[in-house]
Order: structure tokens, then C-alpha cells, then sequence
């Protein structure tokens, strides 16, 4: 047998795994990239159309009632969509709706109807805007709603990408701190039978 | 009663609200009146009793120091995931996206209505293609 060829045999095999690791965490990397890159170009073309919309919609309504601005604001408002965080894993986010139940106000699709002294203050958001808005408003709010979602995705590839650099970055310096060390150990061992 | 030593309660948005044993986080807006009108139409806009707003709508009046603060708040107060910024807002500050490298809230760059969006400017963008370029040293 013979012990100093098995460890080197191990020390092989061990090193070639964290090679591996590395060409893995480094093609993750780059998928999140690419997931990232696509889910953002989805953000930027979401945004877009609804913001045309948005000015055909104040196009449409023109000097009638207020138009779409700033002082249609409520005062109060509760966000209906929000993110659900995994606190295991904080790359892992999702868009939900939160009713009013959830201590929220809801949108028009409320569950039960309020009771007592209860109130719901606000509907859909549309709805700051008058009640017979025209169609390119709806049709913008579906553009931005739509862009969330690609919102979402992107941040979830952001974070992503920035753990898996991370990682990389580690197995990186655990290979150069490993190379070092059997390269000094080489030198050492070579000393002694050169004496 | 009210005890005379005790804290005043904690602004809404800072509690970590918690479903399903997930943490539930808001988006925040930075941009002009029609970026930030947009998505609040989609439903992401809060405003507490306190009057903090998760929101900040930039106008030609509006100074950077503003927009720093905005954003500053957002991107340190608890319960907040995601930050959006319109790509000329950007620009003012940029200096604070390029220092910025914390996981959540994530930040990310947008178009405005004046402004398409320029991906050689995203500093986001730009931190990728330096560590893919130059490598690692």
C-alpha cells in the first residue's frame, strides 16, 4: 500500500470536484445573465406601451374632470401587490395580491362584504381616476401589471446571479489556496531528496 | 392607559409583516408622474397614516437631494424588495447605484416617458461586464 499515493489520489479527486464546483457556479452565473437580460427587456417593453397608453388615455380624456395626475392620489393607500419573500432563501421572491382581509383594502374581487362599522376604503386603483375611464387607461394598467411579474423575475435573477458570483469568487480562492499549498509541499518534498 | 416610558409605535412600513411564514416586502418607485402612475395603477403604491409613501414622484422641480434621500430610505428601511428607478433619475445619483451592492432590496433601472432605456448606462449592467471582462484576479 501505499498511503502518500492514496492521499494524492484523494487530493486529485478533491481538486477536480472543486474544479467542477467552479465551471458550475460559473455557468449559473451566467444563466441568471441571460434570465436576467430577458426578464428586464420584458420590464422595459412593459413599461413602454403603458405609458403610450397612458397618454392616449389623457389624450381621450382631455380638459374633462381632472385627467390623469398626481391629485387623483388618495391620501391613504394600501399596496394590493406585494412580495412574498422565502426567508430561507432570499433569492426566491413571488408577486401576490393581498386582499382586504389581510388587513389591506381589496381590489374589486372582495370576498365578503364589509360588516359593522368595518370599512373598504379603496377599489382598483382605476377607480382615482373617475368611473367611466377610457379603455387605453385599463389597457395600461394591464401593461404595467404585466410588467410586475417581469419585475419579480428580474429581481429574482439579480439576486440570483450575485449569489452564485459570490460563490464562484470563494471556490475560487479556496482553488489558489490549495494550489499554493501542494505547490509548497512539492518544493518541500523535493528539498530533502536533493540533499 | 398609556405608560409615559413607552417606545412610540413603529411606522407600518417598518414592521416585518409575515403570511404563510413568508416576509412580505413592497416595491418601491422612483421616477416621473407617468412611471410612478403606472404602477400604482398595477396596485404597488402605499401610503401609511404616518405619510410615508413608498413612492417618489420626481418632477423638473424636484432636487437630487431629494432623490438621494428617496433612495437611501428605500433601499435601507426593513420590507421593502425591490426598488424601481427610472434610468434619468438614475443618472442624478448615480454615484449611490454604483456603490450599491446589497442583495435585497433589489434595484433595478427603468425607462421613463422622455428617456428609452440605455443599458451601457444600468449599473447593474456595467458591474456584469466588468467581472465577465476582467475577469478574476
Amino acid at each position: 500500500t501505499n498511503p502518500s499515493g492514496s492521499m494524492a489520489t484523494d487530493n486529485t479527486a478533491e481538486y477536480e470536484k472543486l474544479c467542477t464546483d467552479i465551471d458550475n457556479e460559473l455557468r449559473s452565473f451566467l444563466k441568471c445573465v441571460d434570465d436576467y437580460q430577458t426578464a428586464h427587456a420584458e420590464v422595459v417593453a412593459a413599461c413602454r406601451s403603458g405609458i403610450l397608453d397612458l397618454a392616449r388615455a389623457r389624450k381621450s380624456m382631455g380638459n374633462r374632470g381632472m385627467g390623469v395626475t398626481t391629485l387623483q392620489y388618495p391620501a391613504r393607500m394600501t399596496a394590493t401587490q406585494i412580495i412574498d419573500i422565502d426567508p430561507e432563501n432570499e433569492s426566491v421572491m413571488a408577486l401576490r395580491y393581498r386582499s382586504n382581509q389581510e388587513g389591506g383594502y381589496a381590489g374589486a374581487k372582495a370576498d365578503s362584504p364589509p360588516s359593522g362599522d368595518e370599512k373598504v376604503i379603496e377599489t382598483d386603483p382605476i377607480r382615482w381616476f373617475g368611473v367611466l375611464v377610457p379603455q387605453q387607461l385599463r389597457t395600461s394598467q394591464t401593461s404595467f401589471s404585466r410588467g410586475l411579474q417581469s419585475v419579480v423575475e428580474a429581481s429574482n435573477a439579480c439576486v440570483a446571479m450575485k449569489l452564485h458570483y459570490q460563490r464562484y469568487q470563494d471556490l475560487l480562492a479556496q482553488k489558489k489556496s490549495q494550489t499554493a499549498a501542494a505547490a509548497s509541499s512539492t518544493a518541500a518534498a523535493a528539498t530533502p531528496a536533493a540533499e | 392607559l398609556i405608560r409615559p416610558d413607552a417606545p412610540p409605535p413603529a411606522p407600518m412600513a417598518d414592521k416585518q409583516r409575515t403570511f404563510g411564514g413568508k416576509r412580505e416586502a413592497l416595491i418601491c418607485v422612483i421616477g416621473d408622474e407617468d412611471t410612478v402612475t403606472g404602477f400604482l395603477l398595477a396596485g404597488v403604491g402605499e401610503v401609511t397614516a404616518q405619510k410615508t409613501s413608498n413612492f417618489l414622484v420626481v418632477t423638473p422641480k424636484t432636487q437630487v437631494s431629494e432623490i438621494e434621500e428617496a433612495f437611501t430610505n428605500f433601499t435601507t428601511k426593513e420590507g421593502i424588495a425591490v426598488v424601481l428607478i427610472t434610468q434619468s433619475c438614475a443618472d442624478k445619483i448615480r454615484y449611490l447605484l454604483d456603490d450599491y451592492d446589497a442583495m435585497i432590496p433589489a434595484v433595478l433601472e427603468i425607462p421613463s416617458k422622455d428617456n428609452p432605456y440605455d443599458a451601457s448606462k444600468d449599473s447593474i449592467m456595467q458591474r456584469i461586464l466588468k467581472k465577465m471582462v476582467v475577469g478574476d484576479s
